[in-house]
Parts: C-alpha cells; sequence; structure tokens
C-alpha cells in the first residue's frame, strides 16, 4: 500500500516534467534545421545534380557551390566522418543520374575519427532523423536526449517569438554562418586546437573511415564518376602542434587509395601560401572571403566549372 | 550503467516494481533480484569481468566458511592470507602491473643498467578497487571473530556486488550491510521518499556542479602552459570542486537508491569543505575508505598508542597507501604523502582538539577565526589536489611552479560568473543543512509544502536549464 502511495506521489511529481519534455520534443521538430533542409534538397534535386560535396567543417566552410557553372550542392556537416558521407551517397546514389563528381575533405582526422565515439555521439540523431541511419536505436531519435536543455529551449523560444530557425548554411549548403564567426586568435589558439584534434584520433577508426571511402570511390568507379579528395588548408601554429606521424599515415593511406583507383584526383592545400592570415577565421577554417578564395583555386584545379 | 544516464532511468523503476511488487514475499527471491540486477548493472560496463568479481566473491565466501570451520590458528592464517593474497594480487595486477614494471625499468636505467620491459595493455575493470576492499573486509572480520561468516551464498553475493554502491562506493563494511541482507525489508515511504530527495541533490552535485567544472578543468589542466598562475588556481579550485561534486553527488545516489529498497549505506561525504583542520576533513572526506584504512592497517600497526614518532610512521604509511589505492602514479603517493605532513602538526602537538560538531554549530554564521580555519583548510586540498589530475610529477610542479609565480597577481584568463553562482548555491545550500545526511533532507523542516515542491522543482529547473554535459564519474577509474 505504502509502495502504491509513494509511486502515485512520485509519478504526480514526475508528470508535468513529462509533459514538459513532450513538449519539447513537438517543438523542436518544428524547427528547420540543415539536417532537413539538406536532406529536403538532395531528395528535390538529385536528379541534376553534377557536383556532391561530402565532408565535414572542411568542406562545409570551404567550398561555395553557388560559385560553381555546374548543378553543385554543399551536402557536409559538422563533424560529419567518412562514414556518414557514404550514408548520404548511398542514400541517393541512384537518384543521381547526372552526377559527374564527388568531392571529399581529406584532413588530420578524417581516417582516426568516428561519430559513433567521443563528445559528438549526439549528432548522430541528425543521421537517423533526416538520412534514415539505422545502426542505431530508439535513443538517436529524440532530440531532447541528444542535446542540452537549456539550449533547445532557447531555439523553441527564438524560432515561436523571432521565428529563427536552425538554418545556418546557404541555399546551396555552403556553411555561411559557420564561416561568418569572428577570427580567432591564429597565434595562440592552434596548439589548443591541434591538441584537442589529436586526442580525438584513434588507430581503431581507421578500417570505418577507409572501408566508408573506399566503398563510396568503387561506386563512383563503376559509374564513372570522378572523386576529387583534397586536404584543406591550416594556420602554421595549427600545422606545427598536430603528430607528424598521423598527418604522414593520412597521406599514405590516401595515396594507396589513388594507387586502387583511377579516377581519384588528390590535391593537397594543407601548406598552401597562397593563403594569408585575413583567409582564416580559425586554425583549421577559412572565413566567407577565404572560402570563396579557395573555391576558385579548387575549382581551377579539380577542372570543375 | 551511469546513474545520470537513460539505461538507468529505466532499470532502476523496473527493478524497484519488481522488488517490491513481485518478489516482496520472500527475501531470498528478493536477494536474488539484487544479485541479478547488480549483474547486470555492472555487465552493462564490461560483462568479462564480471566472471572476476564473482571470483573474487567465491573466494571470500569460501574463507569465511573455511574460518567457520576452523579452530586452527595457522590454518585460519592461511585462509585469511588466502584471501588477502588472492584480492590485493588481482587488485595489484590490474592495477599497479605496468606501473611497478615501469618504475622499475626506470631505477636501473638511472643506474645505468637500462632494463628494457614490455607493459600490458591492460584494462581497468570498474570500481576494483572499491569492492575488492569491501570483499576483503569481511574475511578480515570474520578472522578477528567480528563477524559471523555466513552460508547465504545469494546473501553473501548480493552484498559485494549491491549495485547502487557497486563501482564506487561507500565501501561498506561487511557487519553493517550484510546482516540488512538477512531480515525482511519492509518499504518505508519517508525512507524512500528522503532517499529520492538524497538523489536527486547527488544529481545535482554531479550534473550541475561536476560536470560543469570539467569542462573550465579540462581546458585549464589540458592547456595549463597558455595560462597564467592566478588562471592555474582557478583551474585548481574547479578541480577541486569537481571532484567533491562528481564523488559525494555519486554517494548521495548510492544512499538514496539503496533506502529506495530498505537498506541504509553509511555516509560518505559529511560536508568535508566546513572543515576546520586537516584531521577534521579527514573524518568529514570519503569516509568509508578513511575508516577502512584506519580499522585495517592504522590500528594494527598499532594507531596512536605508542610513541608520537610511531603515530607519525603509521599516518605516513596509511596516507601512502591511501594515494596508491587511488591509482597507480607517483602523482598519488605524493598526494598521500603531502596529506600526511599537513597532519604532521596535529600529529606532534601535545595538546589535542577533536573537532567533532559541525562548525559554527547553533550559529547561522561562522566567525573570523573559523572562517580562516576553513579557508586555509580549503586552499591547502586545493593545492595538493592538483596531483590528482595531472598527468607526471614534473607537470604538477610546473602546474604549482605558475601558482607561486608573480602572475598569481594577473587577471585570470578564465574566470565565469556563472560557474562561481552554481558553486555559491550548493555551498548556500550545504552550509544552511550541515548538521543534515544532505542538504535537501527537508522532509521534517516545519515549512509550507508549496515552498518544499518549489525547491525541489527548483533543483529539477537548475539541473535541466544548466547542466553541464555528460561526464564519467571520476572515481570509476579508481
Amino acid at each position: 500500500m505504502q509502495v502504491r502511495s509513494y509511486l502515485l506521489k512520485l509519478a504526480l511529481f514526475v508528470l508535468p516534467l513529462l509533459m514538459f519534455f513532450v513538449y519539447l520534443e513537438y517543438e523542436l521538430r518544428q524547427i528547420p534545421n540543415d539536417f532537413n533542409y539538406k536532406s529536403g534538397y538532395l531528395e528535390k534535386h538529385a536528379d541534376s545534380l553534377e557536383v556532391l560535396i561530402l565532408g565535414s567543417s572542411h568542406s562545409l566552410s570551404f567550398i561555395r557551390p553557388e560559385l560553381m557553372k555546374s548543378s553543385a550542392f554543399n551536402a557536409a556537416s559538422l563533424h560529419q566522418t567518412l562514414k556518414f558521407d557514404r550514408l548520404i551517397y548511398e542514400k541517393f546514389k541512384g537518384r543521381m543520374p547526372e552526377l559527374k563528381t564527388v568531392v571529399i575533405p581529406i584532413s588530420y582526422g578524417s581516417y582516426f575519427t568516428s561519430l559513433s565515439h567521443g563528445k559528438d555521439k549526439w549528432r548522430l540523431k541528425d543521421y537517423k532523423l533526416y538520412y534514415d541511419y539505422d545502426e542505431v536505436g530508439l535513443y538517436y531519435t529524440l532530440n531532447v536526449l541528444n542535446g542540452s536543455t537549456p539550449h533547445q529551449i532557447r531555439e523553441v523560444l527564438s524560432y515561436k517569438t523571432k521565428n529563427e530557425h536552425l538554418i545556418t548554411c546557404s541555399e546551396k549548403g555552403f556553411g555561411l554562418q559557420f564561416s561568418r564567426n569572428a577570427q580567432a586568435n591564429l597565434e595562440k589558439t592552434g596548439i589548443k586546437v591541434a591538441k584537442a584534434h589529436t586526442r580525438e584520433c584513434s588507430d581503431e577508426f581507421i578500417d570505418e573511415n577507409v572501408t566508408a571511402l573506399d566503398a563510396i570511390i568503387k561506386s563512383c568507379s563503376d559509374r564513372n564518376i570522378n572523386v576529387i579528395l583534397y586536404t584543406a588548408p591550416a594556420w602554421h601554429t595549427y600545422r606545427e602542434n598536430i603528430d607528424s606521424a598521423t598527418m604522414q599515415k593520412t597521406y599514405d593511406i590516401t595515396q594507396k587509395l589513388i594507387k586502387k583507383y583511377s579516377n581519384i584526383k588528390y590535391i593537397n592545400y594543407f601548406e598552401d601560401s597562397r593563403f594569408i592570415n585575413s583567409d582564416f577565421r580559425d586554425v583549421d577554417h577559412l572565413n566567407e572571403n577565404g572560402a570563396t578564395k579557395f573555391t576558385r583555386i579548387f575549382m581551377s584545379d579539380a577542372g570543375i566549372e | 550503467m551511469l546513474f545520470n544516464s537513460l539505461e538507468f532511468a529505466v532499470f532502476l523503476p523496473i527493478v524497484f516494481l519488481l522488488y517490491w511488487y513481485v518478489f516482496n514475499k520472500n527475501l531470498k527471491l528478493q536477494n536474488l533480484l539484487l544479485l541479478v540486477s547488480s549483474y547486470i548493472f555492472y555487465g552493462w560496463w564490461d560483462w568479462r569481468f564480471l566472471t572476476m568479481m564473482a571470483f573474487t566473491t567465491l573466494i571470500d565466501y569460501w574463507v569465511g566458511i573455511g574460518l567457520m570451520n576452523n579452530n586452527n590458528k595457522t590454518q585460519r592464517k592461511v585462509l585469511l592470507f588466502t584471501s588477502v593474497i588472492l584480492n590485493l594480487g588481482l587488485l595489484g595486477f590490474f592495477k599497479y602491473y605496468n606501473f611497478f614494471i615501469e618504475s622499475f625499468s626506470a631505477a636501473f636505467t638511472f643506474f645505468g643498467q637500462p632494463f628494457n620491459v614490455s607493459t600490458l595493455n591492460i584494462v581497468l575493470p570498474v570500481g576494483i578497487s572499491f569492492y575488492t576492499f569491501q570483499t576483503m573486509s569481511y574475511a578480515i572480520d570474520v578472522y578477528q571473530e567480528k563477524l559471523k561468516p555466513t552460508k547465504d551464498i545469494v546473501s553473501f553475493f548480493s552484498f559485494v556486488s549491491f549495485f547502487p554502491q557497486l563501482v564506487a562506493g561507500p565501501i561498506e563494511r561487511a557487519s553493517n550491510l550484510l546482516p540488512q541482507f538477512y531480515v525482511e525489508r519492509k518499504f518505508d515511504m519517508q525512507k524512500a521518499i528522503d532517499g529520492s530527495r538524497q538523489m536527486l541533490w547527488g544529481l545535482f552535485k554531479k550534473i550541475v556542479i561536476a560536470d560543469n567544472c570539467a569542462v573550465y578543468v579540462n581546458d585549464i589542466f589540458g592547456n595549463y602552459e597558455a595560462y597564467n598562475g592566478i588562471t592555474l588556481l582557478i583551474g585548481a579550485i574547479f578541480f577541486t570542486i569537481q571532484i567533491y561534486g562528481d564523488f559525494s553527488g555519486y554517494s548521495d545516489i548510492a544512499i538514496g537508491c539503496a533506502r529506495l529498497f530498505g537498506f541504509n549505506l553509511m555516509q560518505n561525504f559529511a560536508y568535508p569543505f566546513f572543515s576546520r583542520d586537516m584531521p577534521e576533513l579527514w573524518r568529514r572526506w570519503h569516509i568509508s575508505l578513511t575508516s577502512w584504512f584506519q580499522d585495517y592497517v592504522y590500528f594494527p600497526l598499532g594507531g596512536s598508542r605508542g610513541s608520537k614518532w610511531m603515530r607519525v610512521r603509521n599516518t605516513f604509511i596509511v596516507f601512502i597507501l591511501s594515494g596508491l589505492w587511488h591509482g597507480a602514479n607517483f602523482t598519488y603517493l605524493f598526494w598521500g604523502f603531502i596529506f600526511a605532513v599537513y597532519l604532521l602538526p596535529n600529529l606532534l602537538s601535545d595538546k589535542k582538539v577533536k573537532k567533532t560538531k559541525v562548525v559554527a554549530e547553533g550559529r547561522m554564521f561562522p566567525n573570523i577565526t573559523e572562517v580562516f580555519q576553513m579557508l586555509t583548510t580549503f586552499i591547502l586540498v586545493v593545492l595538493i589536489t592538483i596531483f590528482f589530475r595531472v598527468r607526471d610529477m614534473s607537470e604538477g610542479m610546473d602546474f604549482l611552479g605558475e601558482i607561486f609565480s608573480g602572475s598569481i597577481l594577473a587577471l585570470p584568463e578564465v574566470f565565469p560568473i556563472k560557474m562561481f553562482s552554481l558553486i555559491a548555491i550548493m555551498f548556500i545550500a550545504e552550509w544552511l543543512q550541515r548538521d543534515k545526511l544532505h542538504a535537501l533532507e527537508i522532509g521534517n523542516m516545519k515549512i509550507p509544502a508549496v515552498l518544499r515542491y518549489s525547491i525541489y522543482y527548483g533543483v529539477i529547473a537548475i539541473i535541466l536549464l544548466m547542466g553541464g554535459s555528460q561526464q564519467d564519474f571520476i572515481y570509476f577509474q579508481f
């Protein structure tokens, strides 16, 4: 009897909290965001797409499809690993008859990080919700369980009161807001960022990433699609403080793939001196002007119109 | 399974309902349910280590039975040593093997004899130090005839693996916890409600205080070369508070959770930062470990019965062992050593005033002397706790060196007002409730229900709105 009375009290106490979370989840799903925008764009325009840009922030804030004459779209997202590049490519490959080029950045951590491990695991819900990623369970279908509640409350309030949505990219998927952030101190933050990236790297994820990249390239090869791999420019304080052995391993793995397939072109901008202080937003990302400059150079090198 | 995870939020109600609704008629079945639940709880991390925990438990169960049936002194000693050697052997292998191998190698190299050794890639089983000490204390108590051995294998296995306190304590004594498995448990509404409050307070300390502090601590300790002395001091203060929030938070959740099942666990933290001197701090911080070392190391060594120097020696032994218990690194040994040094003035002094009562008892505010004493104790703890976080001694010395440099007078490069405010909320609540078991023990206070519920929802609101991102409990690594 006492147990029942305790449970009743507890249920009454918890009920308002549960109702609040159900409401919060409902409202969060009403807000347009980068993921539903990008997945929606691909659903609509896949049949005419000629250039598909995949990858992490190293393509999100580097390549501006708006500057290309070809029909191009930037489907990159922050921290998107090669496994999820493959997920997006596989989902739409049968619906892209015009596709000629797939662009993928190969960065310092590309072969050594996994979204399913570490602090960015919560991002899996976006792939589950908008790209039908099925390797994770029910937990990753709920926004409220995969994000900071205060942040989510602020997002809902901003959307309800000021109609501020969460789409931060341009019409063609370029990361506008990300590249517009104020410039970080490039000299001071290099060590910190490099160390943080090094901490995230682990050899145990090489298989996962190389398998994914290999599968994309093989599929592209079968369909006569070119794959352009590139390493984005980075500021010297970052370059000097990363683990050189890991970077060398990155180059070696890429070279192996280049030898294996004939449809790959690799361009290395990592130490490219054409990118100067005013082009950078932080030690490993460009700002909007830097991205415009990079896109033009890249288009010329990659032979994309 | 983490207490602050969705898995636990599903696991706990299921076990609770089965415990009180399905298995409530039969004590043995109830204990069996706790045992199975505890193994599921532990196996959630890594099921492979379940066999090791079962093996340790079985050994001590047999040792207990062996001691019960044996009056021969030598044979009894052999049985006790079997338990101690096996327990410490497993603990030593998993926790200290690489440390000792590397230390030997370094010593040989230092004396001009390069000695190459290969270390092993050993995964430390979660909570091994906690359950090993718990089960070992059973064998010692039975050997010393302070406790009757049990034949009830289910109760014994449940005692060792009891999920609320399995992975990070409190390290329970068999004499307190084991008998609770023998008697019928009746659901006590008030106990369960207060247990729920204690869990809520524990979650606040973990999610709001510890997890938020972790962000600044990780940044400052991870990039200590880039920060000035005052910022490093702030980092060290945050880390000390992070450990407190993390560990005492875990203990509160464990104690509160056990109360939902009708069990009473010992208090593990009693507002240690309101201590006026080091001996008081150690009576209030990680009480279950301190008392374990006191009973099984300090007293057998002679305790404080002998000369002053015996007391000093015994204290140093206890604190160095305590440092080693925390981890296989010279930083932990140094941490233990310095704490023993901190205790020296008290050990050598003839005037002993044991501060057993809470500070400023019967008063709202402490006097100037008490404030000074508490601040001094706190700062001393902060300075040595740095060695709990750094990777090695040289990093610790660099860190400390910068704090004691001129840059201590510079402006802090990190000064999060929000974090300081949250810490202030915790300390104010704990100060007001410092004579209670936990800060949310407000059930018996004469305050309107509306205010009481406002406090509960207020704490929940702070957890939801200001909680940090989920971090592992620090003490799991021990």
